[in-house]
């Protein structure tokens, strides 16, 4: 799956990327998956999965998913 | 001695060629220190009720903030203030850069301009000296003109320039003023005001430095490299830093809340050419910063393959003549943003204003004669970028949209109101409220009309567990809510984050500077502005004289006849969205209305009317102000 984190996100990846790559076996809980790559879910305020928000708590995501997570804007 | 600040006025009469010098005391300093706070006792005091906003008698006042030039990252700010042309109203605009910070350097905490020079004119100020010099030559030269101008006639290319452009120059009512060519005092038509005194621009040059005139330079110093070094390991700067503002445009079309099409939709479908990659890609040559600024959030660009002397799109403008505009043409909205450097236009008032054409247009309020055959539809990127030559320049149609969408609406007739997206005749800015109804009450509530700059935003309050969140706790929000909801608890946020705002910007720090939508937390507010001044100042402190702000900029507005029915916002907002995650959801009015109602009372106002309360302005050492309330309004 291909993983998107929006906004000021991408401080918490590995060298600051934008977008990862994930070679996932099965179903994973993306909650879970955020936790082990150290992405604060008190900081994901949108999930677009293929397009379509969803729901943080909620949501598995697989093979050629694609995911942009967005926190919180705030003004300026 | 009042520590941190130079105490000093310089007042410019423009009609009879006198200046002076006054001293503040260290007392009335205390109660009004600097920016919004300094302006609004100078505005309420020396402005008659009334006076027309292009008279001479208006008085210009551009005023640093207290912290202004210290040695801390984002204490930058000044504001320039004085009635606005564009609402009738109390006007201000903030700016950061480095001509505020100068103008310390050079001795003085604000200016006071009277009266209105025979001639164009242009002043210099350089180390306490100020002189009165010709300015024809720069009369109707862009800004880049102009500012090298002014640097040859000086003979010093370091010399720093806040000046109008020919926007200014035409009475343009929403026209602005600029630093550098790149730092902006955009809203409520400043720039119109300033050029109605002939006056052009303020060259100013300064050595003194702001160390020399702190309580506690030492510990200011400190914090200031402490703060230089954590803003670069918190994540609320992090964006800022790597896109700058630019990067809000994609999260907020994912989340429905990208103004679109004069604010009918909330998302665009021609977001991937404007967003921040496309940006990067483009446009980008450089980042820059603003004086002593770690953050470093302005851009550097090329315009159609040319490096542009002037600073790059921030997010307002991309939003304005972008998708509010229905445009993706990344190179045209590029270019628009030159041509309101150049002219120096506030690019909010002047998309949103264009937006409210297009809208006319393809509901056949204006034709093709009033467009001089310009196909003003949304999307034609050529037609906006006409358009904006001729507002400048006050030719055709131009003429009437540099009136402003509210007067323009007026002279249409019809339903051209309604597409007027506007309050108290400022228009919206680039967030929608829609989705953030704190945004909404803030824009509703604002004394200069529609401001997006009043509280922060109402996402960073949601989540219990956030950074920005758990960052506003010492100021006494400590229970989350959801952007989408208006209830007592929202208005408690509102007004601990108004008056927080409102202190910002009568010390002179940037918005992207403190928490809770930054990184410096409150307490090294209050360390920096104790060290500077020595006051022993505690955060209710800090919040009172935000709150002073507020309240000389309400009374302000009471005398000129503003009422509870101009706290409101446009009859669109109440209504739904046409796509996007919010598509079919408005605002909804009766709460807003019952939320308004809460609000005046927390502020101590009476809460029908919104009048300030004579014992609320008492505590806050504002008994005087109480009776300069129209009699009729006094409770
Ligand atoms: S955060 Fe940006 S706008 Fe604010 S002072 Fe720093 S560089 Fe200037």
């Amino acid at each position: 799956m291909k993983l998107y984190a929006g906004g000021q996100l991408d401080f918490y990846l590995l060298q600051h990327r934008s977008w990862v790559e994930l070679e996932l076996k099965e179903p994973t809980r993306l909650s879970a998956l955020l936790v082990e790559l150290g992405i604060p879910l008190a900081e994901v305020h949108l999930v677009v999965l293929n397009g379509q928000l969803v729901d943080l708590q909620e949501v598995f995501v697989c093979g050629q998913d694609e995911v942009k997570l967005y926190p919180a804007v705030n003004g300026g | 001695m009042t520590f941190g600040s130079t105490a000093k006025i310089l007042r410019v009469n423009l009609s009879t060629s006198v200046l002076e010098v006054e001293t503040l005391s260290e007392d009335f300093y205390r109660l009004y220190p600097g920016g919004k706070a300094l302006a609004g006792y100078i505005l309420l005091n020396e402005l008659p009720a009334h006076t027309e906003p292009f008279a001479p008698e208006n008085v210009l006042v551009i005023a640093n903030g207290l912290l202004t030039g210290a040695p801390v990252s984002t204490a930058t700010r000044y504001v320039v203030s004085a009635r606005s042309p564009l609402t009738g109203g109390y006007g201000e605009s903030e700016a950061g850069g480095f001509w505020g910070p100068e103008l310390k350097m050079a001795g003085f905490e604000a200016i006071i301009i009277k009266g209105r020079a025979p001639q164009p004119v242009y002043l210099w100020i350089q180390d306490g000296v100020a002189e009165i010099r010709p300015a024809e030559h720069l009369w109707g030269r862009t800004t880049a003109e102009a500012q090298q101008a002014i640097r040859a006639d000086l003979g010093d290319e370091k010399i720093r320039v806040l000046q109008i452009g020919i926007a200014g120059e035409n009475l343009v009512r929403y026209a602005g003023l600029t630093n550098d060519l790149r730092h902006f005092n955009g809203r409520t038509g400043m720039g119109a005001v300033m050029g109605s005194k002939n006056l052009r621009a303020i060259a100013v040059r300064g050595s003194q430095r702001y160390q020399s005139l702190a309580h506690d330079p030492e510990t200011l110093l400190t914090l200031g490299r402490k703060l230089s070094k954590s803003m670069r390991e918190h994540p609320a700067s992090w964006d800022l830093q790597v896109r700058g503002t630019p990067g809000l445009v994609e999260p907020l079309n994912a989340g429905g809340i990208l103004p679109t099409r004069n604010f009918r939709q909330g998302a665009f479908e021609g977001v991937d050419e404007v967003k921040w990659e496309a940006y990067e890609q483009q446009l980008l040559t450089a980042r820059r910063s603003c004086y002593a600024c770690a953050i470093r959030c302005k851009r550097e660009v090329n315009v159609n393959g040319q490096p542009s002397p002037y600073g790059g799109p921030e997010y307002e403008t991309l939003g304005a003549f972008g998708p509010n505009c229905g445009i993706s043409d990344l190179q045209a909205i590029a270019k628009a943003n030159e041509l309101c450097n150049a002219y120096v236009l506030d690019s909010i008032s002047a998309g949103v204003t264009i937006a409210f054409a297009m809208e006319c247009f393809e509901h056949g309020l204006i034709g093709l004669n009033d467009t001089g055959g310009i196909d003003l539809r949304f999307g034609n990127a050529e037609a906006m970028l006409t358009i904006l030559e001729q507002i400048a320049r006050r030719e055709g149609l131009g003429d009437l949209l540099a009136e402003g969408s509210k007067r323009a609406a007026e002279k249409i007739g019809g339903d051209a109101h309604f597409f007027a997206i506007q309050v108290k005749g400022q228009e919206l800015a680039m967030h929608e409220p829609r989705g953030k109804y704190n945004v909404g009450m803030g824009y509703a509530i604002s004394e200069i009309g529609a401001d997006h700059l009043v509280v922060a935003h109402d996402p960073a309050f949601a989540n219990p567990e956030a950074i920005q969140f758990k960052s506003a706790a010492p100021l006494g929000i400590t229970v989350a809510q959801p952007p989408r909801l208006l209830n007592a608890e929202k208005m408690k946020h509102f007004y601990i984050l108004e008056r927080w705002g409102s202190m910002e910007k009568t010390t002179g720090y940037c918005f992207f500077g403190p928490a809770p939508r930054s990184f410096i937390h409150p307490d090294d507010v209050l360390l920096s502005l104790n060290a500077a001044t020595g006051w022993n100042l505690t955060l209710d402190d800090l919040l009172q004289i935000g709150e002073r702000g507020t309240n000389l900029a309400r009374i302000f507005n009471l005398r000129e006849g503003f009422t509870r029915q101009d706290d409101t916002l446009p009859e669109r907002i109440f209504q739904g969205l046409e796509n996007g995650p919010l598509q079919g959801l408005g605002l909804p009015r009766e709460e807003f209305e019952q939320a308004l109602t809460l609000l005046y009372t927390l502020k101590g106002w009476d809460p029908q009317t919104g009048v300030p309360g004579r014992e609320r302005l008492e505590s806050l050492s504002l008994g005087w102000a109480a009776d300069m309330l129209p009699v009729q309004t006094r409770n």
